[in-house]
């Protein structure tokens, strides 16, 4: 149900909303352990694992005071997901206004970016993508781009979803987010290979 | 030559992206939190409205009062001056007349 296959919220689901807007504030926790393994699967994708939870919580207090906005014609997961990357994006922004500048790539993720364009055979690929270096370069280059650019970037090139789809999660328009994942993917070329 | 360098790399990262472990949809639970903050959030944003609204309330209040004792002592300072004025202008009219024209 809420494994992130969109939905249109059902007679149960749409009587709980109206009873949660009239004021019955405790049933929004119904709505909380429905949806909050579809909440963690976008948010653990996106932050830090020790900023998952402060980041879970705070899409479930944005989203019941959005409640006002939420129409029924739109899927509530598909709702909520919006929120959950929206919070994601301003996750990042917050962070990218206090962190110091992130230092270059270490001698051994260099290697790994060697290893990984020598390998031959689907085996070596696979072998070289499990490695503890894979993580650390995706992460580095995903520090390196703006909050913007590292939103869009995951949705599109990451995570494959449509431009159409990264739109409506980010409110953004279509041709922002075009503009955006060729920016962000040519960043990316630059920092991993040069030109 | 780079193209084809980036691509691999890049089929690389997405790889890395997808097989990350995600965090445990158990081993979270915010819940509790949640409402307790959402009850917090509630109760300060009641007061937060309700404090304004009825100190607007009471700035009008006081204001129309204020206006209507300016007004009422306005009418009532220029109904004094007018009889004042009426009654000394009689006076006066009175002095005139009972007064010798032309001195006998």
């Amino acid at each position: 149900m809420a494994d992130g296959s969109s939905f249109k919220p059902s007679s149960d689901e749409k009587s709980l909303l109206r009873r949660i807007g009239q004021g019955e504030t405790e049933r929004f926790a119904d709505l909380i352990s429905r949806y909050q393994p579809h909440v963690i699967r976008i948010v653990s994708r996106r932050v830090p694992a020790d900023q998952v939870k402060e980041v879970v919580h705070d899409v479930f207090v944005r989203a019941y005071f959005s409640l006002g906005h939420f129409s029924e014609s739109v899927a509530f997961d598909h709702w909520l997901a919006a929120i959950a990357v929206r919070t994601c994006y301003d996750f990042w922004r917050a962070k990218k206004r206090d962190e110091v500048p992130v230092s270059a790539l270490a001698d051994d993720h260099h290697r790994w970016i060697e290893q990984m364009l020598a390998a031959q055979s689907d085996d070596e690929f696979r072998d070289q993508v499990r490695k503890r270096e894979a993580v650390e370069v995706l992460e580095w280059a995903l520090k390196q781009l703006s909050p913007e650019n590292r939103a869009v970037l995951t949705l599109v090139h990451l995570e494959g979803r449509s431009v159409q789809e990264a739109a409506q999660l980010l409110g953004w328009s279509v041709i922002n987010v075009k503009v955006r994942a060729h920016r962000a993917r040519q960043a990316v070329r630059k920092l991993l290979v040069g030109s | 030559m780079q193209d084809d360098k980036f691509l691999k790399l890049e089929r690389a990262l997405t790889e890395v992206y997808r097989s990350q472990s995600e965090v445990l949809p158990g081993s979270v639970e915010v819940t509790q939190d949640v409402m307790r903050q959402i009850r917090q959030l509630t109760s300060s944003k009641n007061r937060g409205w309700t404090q304004p609204a009825v100190l607007d309330q009471l700035v009008w209040r006081a204001a129309a009062i204020a206006a209507a004792v300016v007004m009422t002592v306005t009418i009532l300072t220029m109904e004094t001056f007018r009889t004042t004025a009426g009654e000394s202008g009689v006076l006066l009219a009175e002095e005139f007349e009972s007064a010798p024209l032309f001195g006998d």
